[in-house]
């Protein structure tokens, strides 16, 4: 009768279960399936309507034969790392300012400098190109007014401006948001260090080095890590800015837009299936990385 | 082409054909005025634009 | 944005149609191209067998959707359109038209391709610009370089938008497309190369503007003038008349574009088709909508008069409305020169991989426009991309 009882405990609980049903329904229907077609997907031929066949790993192969996956492979670990570095940074910098400076009103701060994310990411493109379009362009007219004579650089097309370009579009947009991860660390350092760090001498900078920081490591950590997820995966910002060409000679191509273009705009969904898994062995890879990192340092201090 | 096909037609047909299959032929099947129904009809842009904003 | 859709043309067609048929009722729904929105919505309803009764079928997306097996085949018992079939241009009937000899949608419009110009920016930099004179002037593609450097002042006013017009243009007078009709990849065509060395030459000559097909600063520079050409399809005049160029009423003309060694002029850009969907409910009405959409006088004049869509039903060329006096274009009966072009022009074949190499060679036209690559190493860039894809 182990049955019954058990199905009177459900009985019993019947709001407990019908309550998470719904997960169950929706996290297999959403989440599981998705992954495990996209396997097979990447194992396929499919252009999204006749029946797939089985290739194997041919995918995998073609894309790393891929002159455009190559490239947009560094350019997405070049995207990553210069705006995963400057968002990050500037966030840090910022909260310890107003953490330090700020006593009233410190909401404020906090988001008026979310502000640009709510912005739509076209917008913002639109916002930048204003700024840099060759014909017009705001910093053209700054450069020409300087140089006294008009100056024409397309910057949008150059091979080496575009690169920094996104990654400035990244950070205006993205700051803020890593900017609210950190008061939370900066609150929960205790007064006192502070203190009697100040009572023994300590400067400013070797009190944010040696105290702040060190303390802020889970955030700074977490911080990271999702400024990673983002930047492995990024596509709005290099889309929107080069009207999804990926600027020229793809300079800018990402990993995330080399996925959209083989899947939905040549509805080669095995490749596209092969490249998302490339991008997901990335994530894990780092993600462990960050975990042995955070572990070690966690232990250090 | 038309006269052409009519010619060889007629020339091959004998006795000469009732109805002329050529004219049914060259007008195209239209259902009549009195059809009735509603109906769908999806449509896009008149060209396809590389991606669009 | 207020573009010339098929949605819109649509609408303004049913006082017509309900005329014709008063018991027919037509639900219309357009959806953006943007990220294949479109294409992607259908091939889901396709599926899923939850499609409309008609369906557009854009000769973008056509080598796609034609291999499809949920389209009502016009070739069977009762439409018997074989014979009909010889009534439109007939490359538009070839390209509807499976190997099996199914008929999977009919022509609606074609896109015979001519050089637009502003003839009041010819007049400035001392150039004739009555459509003879500019066909004259611009004899071949060389003659386009050297004249056309005239009406360029740098960084502000450009002979053309952009190096793919030139690509595109110069293949389509050969018709060559990206593969030939046995699924041959045709970068290995002289065309190509030629093309991609006159886009480094009018780069070089400073010919081409810096921006993008279809960006925003694109779409305005027409408007501001700073375009003195586009060599496009014909259904490009509503774009300019209703979306890009609305104010600049009598200062756009239209000549043949610069013709290619062979002498040819004549190019096809663009065209309409449209479809049953084997699920509809109600294939009568729908028939007597997609024949009277495309081969009714009242319904083609009125595409073409007022939204620019050239019929592909060619006994609409014999008629008095298909010649006009357009006061967009200074008065000039513009059909002069897409009835030449569409009775001339040589077909291209369609391929599902064309969004592939094309993808690939606007990639390496733009190096050549940027100075980043010369003609042979784009090319050799393209086949490299294109063998990885494929």
């Amino acid at each position: 009768m182990v049955s019954s009882s058990a199905w009177n405990g459900v009985r019993r609980n019947g709001a407990f279960y019908a309550s998470i049903a719904p997960f169950f329904l929706i996290f297999p229907a959403f989440s599981i399936f998705p992954v495990a077609f996209s396997f097979y997907l990447g194992l396929s031929d499919w252009d999204g309507f006749s029946d797939p066949h089985f290739v194997g790993l041919a995918n995998y192969g073609r894309a790393l034969n891929d002159p455009v996956f190559q490239k947009a492979i560094w350019n997405t670990l070049y995207l990553w790392f210069w705006s995963t570095l400057f968002t990050v940074g500037l966030a840090l910098a910022l909260a310890v300012l107003v953490n330090d400076h700020v006593i009233g009103g410190r909401t404020y701060f906090r988001l008026v400098f979310l502000l640009p994310l709510l912005v739509a990411p076209a917008i913002a493109a639109i916002i930048l190109r204003v700024f840099f379009t060759s014909n017009g362009g705001i910093v053209n007219m700054l450069m020409g007014a300087a140089q006294g004579q008009p100056s024409y650089f397309n910057w949008l097309a150059s091979e080496v401006w575009i690169k920094p370009l996104v990654t400035l579009l990244v950070i205006w947009r993205w700051t803020g948001w890593h900017m609210i991860i950190f008061p939370a660390g900066l609150q929960a350092i205790p007064r006192d260090i502070y203190e009697a760090a100040r009572l023994e001498g300590v400067g400013r900078w070797a009190i944010f080095s040696r105290i702040t920081l060190p303390l802020l490591v889970p955030s700074l950590v977490f911080s990271i890590v999702t400024a990673t997820l983002g930047g492995l995966q990024m596509f709005d910002e290099p889309f929107v800015l080069t009207q999804g060409q990926g600027g020229t000679n793809n300079s800018t191509t990402t990993l995330g837009m080399y996925l959209y273009a083989t899947a939905f705009t040549q509805f080669d969904f095995g490749l596209g299936a092969a490249v998302s898994w490339y991008i997901f062995a990335a994530v894990v890879g780092f993600t462990l990385l960050s975990r042995a990192v955070n572990q070690r340092l966690g232990v250090s201090s | 082409m038309r006269p052409i096909k009519t010619a060889l037609l007629s020339a091959m047909a004998a006795p000469a054909p009732v109805s002329a299959p050529m004219a049914q032929e060259a007008a195209p099947y239209r259902p009549g005025p009195e059809t009735s129904g509603t109906i769908k009809v999806w449509t896009g842009p008149i060209m396809t634009a590389p991606s669009e904003r | 944005m207020d573009w010339p859709n098929n949605d819109r043309t649509f609408r303004a067609l049913m006082p017509a149609f309900n005329a014709a048929y008063p018991n027919i009722k037509v639900e219309v729904q357009g959806f953006p191209n943007g990220d294949s929105q479109y294409l992607n919505t259908l091939q889901r309803a396709l599926l899923s067998n939850s499609g409309p009764d008609v369906a557009m079928i854009e000769i973008g997306v056509l080598a796609l959707l034609r291999e499809r097996p949920q389209w009502v085949d016009s070739a069977q018992d009762p439409y018997n359109a074989d014979d009909l079939m010889s009534q439109f241009a007939p490359f538009a009937a070839a390209n509807v038209t499976r190997p099996d000899g199914k008929i999977v949608a009919l022509p609606k419009h074609t896109g015979p391709g001519g050089l637009f110009y502003r003839r009041d920016i010819f007049e400035e930099a001392g150039l004739a610009n009555a459509p003879a004179d500019v066909e004259a002037l611009f004899a071949d593609w060389n003659s386009f370089i050297e004249e056309g450097q005239k009406v360029v002042k740098p960084n502000e006013r450009w002979l053309i938008a952009n190096g793919m017009e030139i690509v595109s243009t110069m293949m389509a007078q050969r018709g060559v497309n990206w593969f030939d009709a046995e699924g041959q990849l045709q970068l290995d065509n002289p065309v190509v190369l030629e093309a991609l060395q006159v886009v480094d030459k009018a780069a070089d000559a400073g010919l081409i503007s810096p921006f993008a097909m279809w960006s925003p600063e694109w779409q305005g520079a027409f408007g501001r003038g700073q375009i003195a050409t586009i060599m496009s399809g014909n259904w490009f005049g509503g774009l300019l008349k209703r979306a890009f160029a609305p104010d600049d009423d009598g200062k756009w003309g239209v000549a043949a574009a610069p013709a290619d060694s062979t002498g040819n002029r004549s190019f096809n850009a663009g065209g309409d088709h449209i479809a049953i969907l084997e699920t509809s409910q109600n294939k009568e009405a729908a028939r007597a909508f997609i024949s009277w959409v495309v081969t009714d006088g009242v319904s083609l004049k009125q595409q073409y008069q007022n939204d620019d869509l050239y019929p592909a039903w060619t006994p609409a060329g014999t008629t008095e409305w298909i010649n006009f006096a357009d006061p967009y274009y200074d008065g000039q009966n513009v059909n002069e020169v897409f009835a030449r072009v569409q009775a001339n022009l040589i077909p291209a074949t369609l391929n599902t991989d064309d969004s592939v190499v094309s993808a690939a060679m606007q990639t390496v036209v733009n190096n050549i426009v940027q100075g980043v690559s010369t003609p042979e190493q784009a090319l050799e860039q393209a086949k490299a991309e294109v063998a990885a894809r494929l």
